[in-house]
């Protein structure tokens, strides 16, 4: 299973109390399938992982992606830029 | 012989800046140029009050190589969108701030005001909707909280 540096943000980061680490994911994955296995490993964040967003390498993951490993994937809460 | 035609060309800008914004980064007369009859300025200020709640400071965190490309990505699609000869300036600022401080600038300029406008508000918007940046805020009861959503 590729690995990959998992990006915590805002609330989420306080709820696990970190700000990154790594995780095997699935080689071919949505962002349902990424906040599923995130959830797997903190079930005390399910909650809050289900009103996320997920970006790999910077950009919002919008369909299926297929992971090589190394990947930065970004977990987002609700935004409240402005 | 003809008059030269002013050299003017499109300026794109957009940044996150550390901390409030300094007042002269608001100064929305940087666009001024002759070929844009318009610029619309949106500023975001920090609010004291938030639902019936005293606010004391804000904590502005982001994800920052994120939130810098797709502000550039925001401001090509308004572009894109509304004119291409839109010049416009976009700068959020992060980390801590007062009631009072600004957080957010968007100035745009184009050669007509309705486009002007229009972009300034789109942009406004999608930086609300999608730009990775999250505020937390202090209460005067010592409390704080995430806000989610805008």
């Amino acid at each position: 299973m590729p690995r990959a540096t998992i990006l915590y943000f805002a609330s989420l980061g306080d709820l696990l109390q970190r700000e990154r680490e790594t995780c095997d994911l699935p080689e071919t994955a949505t962002s349902g399938d990424i906040l599923a296995c995130i959830a797997t490993c903190h079930p005390d964040a399910a909650s809050l992982l289900s009103t996320c967003r997920v970006a790999v390498a910077c950009e919002f993951l919008t369909d299926r992606i297929r992971l090589r490993g190394g990947e930065e994937v970004a977990i987002l809460p609700p935004v409240s830029g402005g | 012989m003809a008059e030269a035609m002013p050299q003017t060309r499109s300026l794109r800008a957009s940044t996150i800046h550390d901390g409030p914004l300094p007042r002269t980064l608001c100064d929305s007369a940087t666009l001024a140029n002759p070929n844009h009859g318009a610029i619309a300025t949106f500023l975001g200020v920090v609010r004291n009050r938030h639902h019936e709640r005293g606010v004391t400071r804000l904590d502005y965190h982001c994800y920052r190589p994120m939130a810098e490309a797709l502000l550039a990505r925001l401001i090509a699609e308004s572009a894109e969108r509304f004119d291409p000869a839109l010049s416009a300036l976009v700068v959020h600022g992060i980390g801590l701030m007062h009631p009072g401080d600004i957080a957010l600038c968007i100035h745009v300029a184009c050669p007509h005001r309705a486009a002007a406008f229009d972009a300034c508000r789109h942009l406004l918007e999608r930086i609300k909707a999608d730009l990775p940046v999250w505020k937390r805020e202090y209460y005067d009861d010592g409390t704080s909280a995430w806000l989610t959503g805008s």
